[in-house]
């Protein structure tokens, strides 16, 4: 996510994060789209740089796509192959594959 | 001394600094002390919320308690006026999710309130990793000005006055389970003295634990508050035995078999059953042992054991019955053969099954005998004679006579008449005197004494052989016991002997007693109380005796 | 490689000699520890200082408002987020916000999915702050941190020894090895040593920088060998869960003293790991400044 001058900044893009003045009071919340208005307004303030939501990238990073139970099942056999021997890593193993499980 | 380089302006402020951490420091200190100090819960958050109110400056306060259920947080307490301040608007309560949230930060936090300028700081009670409670600061200043330093000791505070609430929880449990264990100790003895059956609970040295009030009455014992004290010296002699073997059985075996125990208490004598088992603590060790007393005379198990001891009477009655029924065939048959013309070594055959079959016939009397004694069946026939007499037949007897052992009697001449079954006294006699020739192996004189004494026919018979041990003597009149050991190991006989004497003597309304000691021979005494005439009350109804 | 084995610290310092241009945290990291070393300070005077950066400001309001802290209310300024939700946690975040953004704009090396590597991470911050809290630590900000930085030296060896670090993830893709023995097979050092030294060289704490430089093996952190373990415990934790990737497909081994000095119960593990996925997923708002 850029942070994307302000003279560079057209109206109709979104905010990718809460644009704050220089004493940390907060001017525009995240997500909000930018009006003509808002942007002179936050000329004004004197805000040199806002961050700016990318067309098509999600606002956060959580995972959008969810995982195929039975590849999460394959990597996490793979991962523990060597490692399950010790009593523990087992009790760990078969914690996360009761949580694959019950996903699937 | 140079001059200090720092600028007068910077140590100054450190110096304040410095100053205001010590005087907060102190502060924390005291008033942690102060609800260290506190007993109980209420007080602890009481000084917890003033010092946590004077920290931040607050004019009020307000507390928030889980509910009962564990569910939500709701209000419990509030001090200071929040309205003057806030010029009549209501007072702020946070709201539940905010309430929730230091909850699960299990930190202090200031949040904003109504406005901009209205702040409250939340600190929660934090105990044993459950947040408890929730107290509420109204915040006077802006929230801006709130120090780092405020925080942590209002942390501090917290923990202090959760470590406390623990503590004071901690008393309150220990408090309650030693009032439970007083209630339960009360609870106990109440039943233990409900209880019809006397308890007897004593240490493996003996020393009584528990005692109940119905032991105490059965074993005489005349006071309750013998706790600590050794058993034996506080029952008589007799008892005394008893418990002792009952007691030494237990130890070995882990509990002794129910058995009756005859105490005596002003003069009448009560059967009491007495079983024990072994007390064991949570981890098995042995501490104790503790005796159960029945008192047989009234109780409901006495018909059943005489039920149980009526069947087995009758059982040993038919048995022997039908025992007698071929034995008599047997001997007719053997007569007859004798009375054919028979060559020496037949006869000498015929001579060993007659005598042998004599034996078992004397043995089916001595059980019959004893199954009537026990099922209080045994009819004697009574009839006045002399005793005198009776022993004077006895003695002439030959079988009871051997070449090593001189029997004389000592009957003195006033014998008063008395009333007796002539047969059975005669059966006694012969199984004392024959018992006396018996044990005395060695031969010797053979003493049979007779006396008056009280209203009471005295009949001893004394022997120099090798005696009866005291645990023996315990056991003596019981039906098939016999005297253990190397010494008895050649003697022949039934073990029925005794205890047949022993029924007789007390279906007389008499009784047998032995004094013996191992290596110099013993004394056996039938006492039998002088009567003149035949008693109305019928033999046969006499009360049954155990042992 | 011809070249002799030569002692831990030796090799460490040939690799790490070779790192040029590292960057440096932002001046306002040591403003802010000098400011709270001074316990008058009030939340006002952090705010101040916090905002003189309008970009670490909108990092740090769109972080304190996020449901990684849960808050109820909107917090619309620093001081309000300073005085909510304290001192510590201001400046951890103020702390992690500067870290990512300054290892962000270092191209990286191909192979290596920077994305993914943040996500796991992100997940043993947020696993470290879920073990801590079962434990019973109060200072849960810098679990959280030790966390999120354990695997930093990896990043640092993604950015300024490309080549090198290129070969090991090669190594890691074809002899399916950790990258923990990949490293030590091609570099001689591993991500934790590098981790731990640029950590040291950014004068953070000791604790952070043995938490770091110890999270595959607690028994040598000393006094700092319980974080260092719940860092370690995470690290397993967020595999199994498998939260982004830190690189390889294989568990590294568990450190039995590490394990036996938090005395955590295998019974603990379902709890642990919803509590831990759950955490984890709601602390993916630090993942925006990773880009």
């Amino acid at each position: 996510m850029p942070l994307i001058p302000i003279e560079k900044v057209s109206p109709g893009m979104r905010t990718a994060a809460p644009v704050v003045d220089g004493g940390g009071m907060l001017l525009v919340r995240e997500g909000a789209e930018l009006t003509p208005d808002i942007l002179e307004r936050l000329r004004a303030r004197k805000v040199s740089a806002i961050d700016i939501v990318i067309s098509g990238q999600p606002p956060s990073g959580v995972r959008t796509t969810p995982a195929d139970p039975a590849a999460l099942k394959a990597a996490l056999d793979h991962a523990f192959e060597k490692a399950a021997q010790h009593p523990v890593m087992k009790a760990l193993y078969d914690a996360a594959a009761a949580r694959i499980g019950r996903k699937a | 001394m140079s001059e200090q380089p720092q600028p007068p302006e910077a140590a100054k402020s450190e110096a304040e600094a410095l100053r205001h951490a010590y005087e907060v420091s102190r502060f924390v200190q005291d008033r942690s002390r102060e609800i260290r100090g506190a007993k109980a819960s209420a007080d602890i958050v009481r000084a917890f919320a003033e010092a946590a109110r004077e920290l931040v400056g607050s004019g009020g306060t307000q507390f928030y308690l889980r509910d009962a259920a564990g569910g939500s947080m709701v209000l419990h307490k509030t001090t200071g006026d929040t309205t003057i301040r806030r010029l009549g608007a209501s007072p702020w309560r946070p709201p539940k999710d905010m309430l929730e949230w230091i909850a699960k930060e299990r930190r202090p936090a200031t949040v904003p309130g109504d406005s901009e300028r209205d702040w409250h700081t939340l600190v929660p009670l934090v105990v044993a990793g459950e947040v408890s409670g929730i107290l509420v600061l109204d915040l006077p200043q802006g929230a801006g000005e709130i120090a780092q330093q405020t925080v942590e000791a209002l942390s501090f505070l917290a923990e202090e006055a959760a470590a406390a609430i623990l503590a004071a929880e901690e008393r309150a449990r220990l408090d309650d389970e030693l009032g439970r264990i007083d209630m339960e100790r009360s609870f106990l003895a109440n039943i233990l003295d409900s209880i019809t059956n006397g308890i007897l609970v004593v240490d493996l040295d003996g020393r009584i634990l528990q005692i109940n009030r119905n032991a105490a009455a059965m074993l005489d014992i005349p006071s309750l508050d013998v706790l600590g004290q050794p058993f034996e010296p506080l029952v008589s002699e007799h008892v005394r035995v008893e418990l002792r073997a009952i007691f030494d059985e237990t130890l070995q075996a882990g509990f002794a078999m129910e058995r009756l125990v005859t105490t005596r208490l002003g003069g009448t004598e009560f059967p009491i059953a007495v079983g024990s088992s072994l007390l064991r603590d949570d981890a098995l060790q042995a501490f104790g042992c503790i005796l159960v007393f029945r008192d047989m005379t009234a109780s409901r198990e006495m018909d059943r054991l005489r039920k149980l001891d009526q069947m087995k009477s009758d059982f040993v009655a038919n048995v022997s019955h039908e025992l007698r029924t071929p034995l008599t065939s047997i001997k007719a048959y053997c007569e007859a053969l004798a009375g054919m013309p028979r060559t020496p070594k037949e006869m000498e055959f015929l001579q060993v099954i007659d005598e042998e079959g004599d034996r078992l016939i004397e043995l089916i009397e001595d059980l019959l005998d004893v199954s009537r004694i026990q099922s209080g069946t045994l009819r004697l026939n009574l009839e006045a004679g002399n005793p005198g007499e009776l022993v004077r037949e006895v003695l002439a007897m030959p079988k009871l006579h051997s070449d090593q052992h001189r029997i004389h009697a000592n009957i003195p001449a006033d014998l008063p008449e008395m009333v007796f079954d002539w047969n059975r006294m005669k059966e006694v006699l012969i199984n004392l005197v024959s018992n006396a020739v018996k044990y005395s192996p060695e031969g010797g004189e053979i003493a049979v004494t007779l006396s008056v004494a009280e209203g009471n026919l005295r009949i001893a018979v004394e022997d120099h052989g090798i005696g009866i041990s005291a645990a023996d003597q315990a056991s003596l009149f019981q039906q098939f016991f016999r005297v253990d050991g190397s010494l008895t190991a050649k003697v022949a006989g039934t073990g029925l002997g005794l205890a047949i004497t022993k029924g007789i003597a007390e279906a007389h309304g008499g009784t047998v007693t032995v004094r013996s000691e191992p290596g110099k021979g013993s004394v056996f005494t039938v006492i039998l109380p002088v009567r003149k005439e035949v008693p109305r009350v019928e033999a046969g109804t006499a009360q049954p005796k155990f042992g | 490689m011809s070249t002799p084995a030569a002692p831990g610290a030796d090799r460490l310092k040939r690799v790490v000699d070779r790192i040029q241009g590292l960057p440096t945290l932002p001046a306002m990291l040591s403003s802010i520890n000098r400011l709270m070393a001074n316990p008058r300070t009030s939340a006002k005077e952090i705010a101040q200082l916090i905002s003189s950066d309008p970009a670490i400001t909108s990092k740090v309001l769109r972080v304190v408002n996020s449901s990684f802290y849960g808050f109820p209310n909107r917090i619309s300024t620093v001081t309000h987020a300073i005085v909510i939700l304290g001192f510590n946690t201001i400046r951890s975040v103020v702390l992690s916000t500067s870290i990512f953004d300054a290892l962000r704009k270092t191209a990286p090396a191909q192979g290596f999915d920077r994305t993914a590597f943040w996500r796991h991470s992100i997940g043993v911050g947020s696993l470290s702050r879920v073990v801590a809290r079962h434990l019973g630590f109060t200072s849960l900000e810098e679990f959280f941190i030790a966390g999120l930085l354990h695997d930093i030296g990896k990043v640092a060896l993604d950015s300024y020894l490309p080549e090198e670090f290129a070969k090991v993830v090669a190594r890691v893709r074809e002899a399916d090895v950790t990258m923990l023995e990949a490293e030590e097979a091609v570099l001689g050092v591993t991500h934790a040593d590098v981790g731990g030294w640029l950590l040291q060289k950014w004068s953070l704490s000791q604790a952070l920088v043995d938490a770091v430089a110890r999270h595959h093996n607690p028994s040598l952190a000393g006094e700092n060998m319980k974080t260092a373990a719940v860092v370690h415990l995470s690290d397993l934790i967020a595999r199994a869960l498998q939260i982004g990737s830190g690189g390889d497909r294989r568990m590294p081994p568990l450190s039995d003293e590490g394990w036996s000095a938090l005395g955590v119960s295998t019974e603990a593990f379902p709890a642990l790991l919803a509590e831990g996925a759950e955490e984890a997923e709601r602390a993916m708002v630090f993942l925006e400044f990773a880009r």
